[in-house]
């Protein structure tokens, strides 16, 4: 009896206590906020915004960023009748396919989200503009003429770009009796510097790992013959993916011992919240003690060298294991049947204005994007981010040269931003899911089982690519 | 009419009213909604496109090929269970059967999908020799769907014959004719009426199928038995209400082109033998 009055009072006591909290907060607020969350209450201006699939499925900080763009926005720039509350539309949703299904009921509704967030690294446009979800900007947008020319679009407004490149451990590099390289470093060099790193250290496979050993194998493999028909069950992509297991169980990559197969599966593939952790865990282990390659930085933005856990002598080279320079880049789609739609576009002209642009560069916001606009180039090579410490000083001159260079390229057309097709994504996402259940797997599949098993999934993305 | 024969027909419609009821609410009444649906350019955009999208369909290369499957399946697979149904119900009716073996013929409708796939999982998916991941993977699902409905045709054949003026046999055996002259001119046109239910029974059985296939081989299986309703499960998990739609009022058109033919065939016999 005692025990259950106890629990009563302790409930009581939490449910106070929360309360409490509720009325400090609320206290806590400004006059000016207060007003204006009143204003919201009674005018509704509010827009949605649905985020990539990726926040949905695994990384919640893009929301965070999302937000406070939104809010700094909302605080600073619209006039007071016309403000407007951002909100990130959220999703309880545990897999790619709950994810879709959920995603199209919000589409197909006629208060839709104002706004779609969209990485065309790893998605396409194809979709939205087919079914006549993205609405055509037109002239709409009065700073749109300031975006890179090789970014316009009729439906699409670009928030930032990211280009792939490497930075380098230049201490640990020469404790390893290694030759610090230059721009001009090949492929063979890298694997060079990967191979003596993984003799030296003990780094855990994790995504980023293994996207490295899948990229050494498959970026210059055809997935399509020249016609344009689905390739994969061929004597060269069977040795390979075999070569990809090869590597794995050759002891080079260690495993993390609290791991099972199924759970180094899912991090890999890297599709769910838990995946995420497991590989965010792993990536900081791996950064902090046996950091001498991370080439999953910006090369367009000069700071991204900065790192809050690696306070060290680093060095910002292109990706050159590739083959192709891959440029990707973010940004929003307005939705025909979005709720607000004229001030989610007054929103999109603020956050390709030159100085939301700077902020979102100087924050190093949105997995350290870099700008989508061609008129603050000079505010981008005169005034240094606040933290900059002599670590960056020292990189700063070579990583405004690459970032220089590659601009110059994109301008020129020499190289292009990640335009895939709807249809190249399903290849490339059901291979690259094929080989991780291949290569981490217990069973160990002998060559004959692999080719029935590329047979079958040949068939299987040929109807997928073409429902 | 008198009174009593009104109110007869008053009772009758009464006890029919909620089947009728149901049935338009969830038969006749979405299939006409569904045809704005086709008319539309997405489930995300309303705007009319007039028969843009049936143009369209025929250029999507997994509707052409389930379109094309359907139709093989169709062509090859109903005639062959309606002659091996009245091929064996025959053998059934001319060798007396017990009824234990007419019992028999009928529990293959009864089995669940997931016991009849994992069965002929085990036949078709054999390591040495696979036919289901083969090129003949079609004759596997044409041999299950026999399986399958035989059965149910065989009940409807044997009535039939159970059922057949007997004197005019017995006339054409006194006036010396032989089994194969009774059968051609007597028990098949007396079977036609029979013949032209077990068609109808058996287009309808026959997308039964997709059940087993799905769970032999999932959601996208071997091409050569990649069905409609493959197609059209897939893009309704997408909300694809646009292609969903239209996938199956052109399927309704070749059913009901089908379903024709039959008819056709059934009143030209008809005519000729009479009624």
């Amino acid at each position: 009896m005692k025990k259950i009055i106890g629990l009563i009072v302790f409930c009581l006591v939490v449910i106070g206590a929360l309360q409490l909290v509720d009325i400090y907060k609320e206290s806590q607020l400004t006059e000016s906020e207060k007003e204006l969350q009143a204003f919201f209450e009674d005018e509704g201006h509010v827009i949605t915004i649905l985020m990539p699939d990726n926040y949905y499925l695994y990384n919640w900080q893009l929301y965070n960023d999302v937000l406070a763009i939104g809010n700094t926005i909302i605080m600073k720039e619209f006039d007071y009748d016309d403000k407007v509350k951002v909100e990130v539309i959220r999703l309880n949703v545990n897999s790619r396919e709950e994810l879709m299904r959920e995603k199209n009921l919000l589409l197909s509704s006629e208060n839709g989200p104002t706004l779609i967030m969209v990485d065309l690294g790893y998605n396409s446009m194809d979709e939205l503009i087919d079914y006549g979800i993205a609405m055509k900007i037109d002239d709409q947008l009065e700073n749109y003429k300031n975006v890179y020319d090789f970014l316009k679009d009729d439906y699409y407004v670009p928030l930032g770009l990211s280009a792939s490149g490497t930075i380098v451990n230049t201490d640990t590099l020469e404790e390893m009796g290694e030759e610090v390289p230059n721009a001009d470093w090949t492929r063979e060099d890298f694997y060079h510097i990967q191979e003596k790193w993984f003799e030296d250290h003990d780094v855990y496979i994790n995504y980023y790992e293994f996207q490295r050993l899948y990229n050494y194998y498959f970026a210059d493999v055809e997935l399509m013959d020249i016609t344009g028909k689905v390739d994969l069950n061929n004597a060269q992509t069977v040795d390979k993916i075999m070569a990809v297991r090869d590597e794995f169980i050759s002891n080079n990559y260690k495993i993390e011992p609290r791991m099972s197969m199924n759970t180094l599966q899912k991090m890999v593939r890297l599709d769910t919240n838990d995946a995420w952790w497991w590989n965010e865990r792993i990536r900081v282990e791996n950064e902090v003690n046996h950091f001498v390659i991370n080439d999953n930085v910006n090369a367009l933005h000069p700071f991204s060298t900065y790192h809050p856990l690696l306070y060290r002598p680093l060095k910002l080279l292109p990706r050159v294991h590739e083959g192709n320079s891959t440029i990707t880049d973010m940004g929003f789609i307005v939705n025909v049947n979005g709720v607000n739609s004229e001030y989610g576009l007054k929103f999109l002209d603020h956050i390709i204005s030159d100085d939301y642009q700077f902020y979102i560069y100087e924050k190093k916001m949105l997995d350290v994007l870099a700008p989508s606009i061609s008129t603050i180039e000079d505010r981008i090579l005169n005034k240094h981010p606040r933290k900059v410490g002599d670590v960056e000083k020292k990189v700063a001159p070579f990583a405004f040269e690459t970032r220089a260079q590659i601009i110059a390229d994109l301008e020129s057309g020499k190289i292009t931003p990640n335009r895939k097709s709807r249809q190249v994504l399903i290849l490339e996402r059901n291979f690259r899911q094929f080989v991780i259940e291949i290569a981490f797997n217990d069973i160990f599949f002998s060559r004959k089982q692999i080719e029935d098993k590329l047979k079958k999934l040949e068939r299987e993305v040929y109807l997928k690519m073409n429902e | 009419m008198s009174n009593g024969g009104r109110m007869k027909k008053f009772k009758a419609y009464i006890i029919l009213l909620p089947s009728l009821t149901g049935f338009f609410l969830l038969y006749i009444l979405p299939f006409f909604i569904g045809i704005k649906f086709s008319m539309q350019r997405s489930a995300f955009n309303k705007e009319f496109v007039g028969l843009a999208n049936y143009i369209k369909i025929f250029d999507n290369e997994a509707f052409v090929l389930a379109l094309k499957n359907n139709l093989i399946f169709m062509v090859i697979a109903i005639p062959s269970v309606m002659i091996v149904s009245f091929v064996v119900s025959l053998l059934m009716h001319e060798l007396k059967v017990s009824h234990w073996i007419k019992i028999a013929m009928i529990i293959p409708i009864a089995i669940p999908s997931a016991a009849v796939s994992g069965f002929f999982k085990t036949v078709f998916d054999a390591e040495a020799f696979s036919i289901i991941e083969s090129n003949f993977a079609m004759l596997a699902v044409i041999i299950i769907y026999i399986w399958r409905s035989a059965g149910f045709n065989i009940i409807i054949y044997m009535a039939a014959l159970g059922q057949m003026n007997k004197s005019a046999i017995e006339a054409a055996s006194i006036d010396g004719a032989g089994y194969m002259n009774r059968l051609y001119h007597i028990i098949l046109p007396m079977m036609i009426p029979s013949t032209f239910f077990v068609a109808i029974m058996s287009i309808m059985n026959s997308f039964k199928v997709f059940k087993d296939v799905y769970i032999l081989q999932g959601a996208y299986p071997n091409p050569q038995i990649y069905m409609l309703q493959h197609y059209m499960n897939n893009i309704f998990s997408k909300l694809q209400n646009e292609k969903l739609t239209t996938a199956a009022y052109i399927f309704t058109i070749f059913i009901f082109l089908f379903a024709l033919v039959f008819y056709k065939v059934e009143r030209n016999y008809l005519d000729k033998v009479g009624d």
